[in-house]
């Protein structure tokens, strides 16, 4: 062996070209895949707003076409700031004509819930009545929760506003992205 | 042992080699990075399109609230606002809404017997240029 003749390795220059080529394509291969995480992050924030967005207006539309009486009074409008919109609503289910039964809407956080509620008075449990009725001494009813269940998410704000014609506006963000849709419910039975 | 000798390496890979691969990695990588703005552009016209189908919808609601004689034929808005406030999410989206007669079958007519077709039309301005975005909603009301 005669290791002064060896000219078969690398020099350092072409090391230092080889780390740099490859420390260089490291780097864009990482800030690709930054993106991406990125990307697919904002992606996946935004379609979740959208879908919860889409989940609360479709329910709410349901429930408020059918409605027979909307027990929440509601601004014309959601111009004025010293009547502003609710963020929460209770309409009469319109779906079962055989039972006075009312269904709610309201937000516990960021969740959007929806309870169905029954009124009647104390000594008369197994009659229904209007959420609004008194009995003989003026007192209003009691309510029991017949369900409770959640029916969005990822919401900042919810708005009801209108009398015959009623707007609802959300407001949902999830991560940085904010997404707002709004739609105009016409009651059939109002 | 002394065949060594012989076995120059020409084997490698040379300067140009690496050079032209880097190159076409390079064109792949910018090819791939092109995909992250049309992805983005995607999703943002998802999520207007479901908005501006609920805002085409609330237009069809306010027209529920109409007799059938009082929706009268032609060109009820044209380009306005969904919303007039400029501060609104909503104000980029424009509705045009029509209102047609129809005949038996169900075609554009100037008789009125008893059928009109409601078009609402919602465009919204594109999210990274191109072509405005459309969406419409049609229904049918009937004279009762």
């Amino acid at each position: 062996m005669q290791y002064h003749k060896n000219t078969n390795g690398f020099t350092l220059f072409e090391v230092m070209v080889g780390i740099t080529i490859g420390v260089m394509l490291l780097g864009v291969v990482l800030s690709i895949y930054t993106l991406s995480v990125k990307s697919l992050s904002s992606t996946q924030n935004r379609a979740e707003a959208v879908q919860n967005g889409r989940i609360v207006l479709e329910r709410l539309t349901r429930d408020i076409r059918q409605s027979r009486d909307i027990a929440t009074i509601l601004p014309p409008d959601d111009t004025n700031p010293l009547n502003p919109p609710p963020n929460e609503i209770i309409v009469q289910d319109g779906h079962n004509t055989q039972l006075l039964q009312y269904v709610r809407y309201y937000l516990n956080g960021t969740d959007l819930y929806r309870q169905v509620l029954q009124y009647h008075f104390v000594d008369e449990p197994t009659v229904l009545v209007n959420y609004d009725a008194e009995d003989e001494f003026g007192n209003p009813p009691i309510s029991t929760t017949i369900s409770d269940q959640l029916v969005g998410q990822y919401i900042d704000d919810i708005d009801y506003y209108g009398v015959d014609l009623i707007t609802v506006v959300v407001t949902l963000s999830k991560g940085s992205v904010t997404h707002v849709t709004t739609t105009s419910i016409f009651g059939r039975n109002l | 042992m002394d065949t060594r000798k012989h076995t120059i390496n020409t084997k490698g890979i040379g300067l140009i080699e690496v050079v032209i691969s880097v190159t076409v990695l390079a064109v792949g990588l910018f090819g791939l990075l092109q995909a992250f703005p049309h992805g983005v552009q995607a999703e943002k016209d998802i999520e207007f399109a479901s908005i501006a189908s609920y805002l085409a919808q609330a237009k069809l609601e306010e027209l529920a609230t109409l007799s059938y004689d009082e929706i009268t034929p032609g060109t009820l808005e044209s380009g306005a606002h969904a919303n007039s406030n400029t501060d609104s999410p909503f104000y980029n989206f424009l509705r045009t809404t029509t209102v047609e007669l129809l005949d038996e079958n169900l075609t554009a007519s100037v008789t009125d017997i008893g059928f009109k077709k409601i078009s609402v039309v919602i465009t919204w301005p594109p999210v990274l240029g191109g072509e405005q975005q459309t969406t419409e909603l049609v229904t049918m009301i009937s004279k009762r």
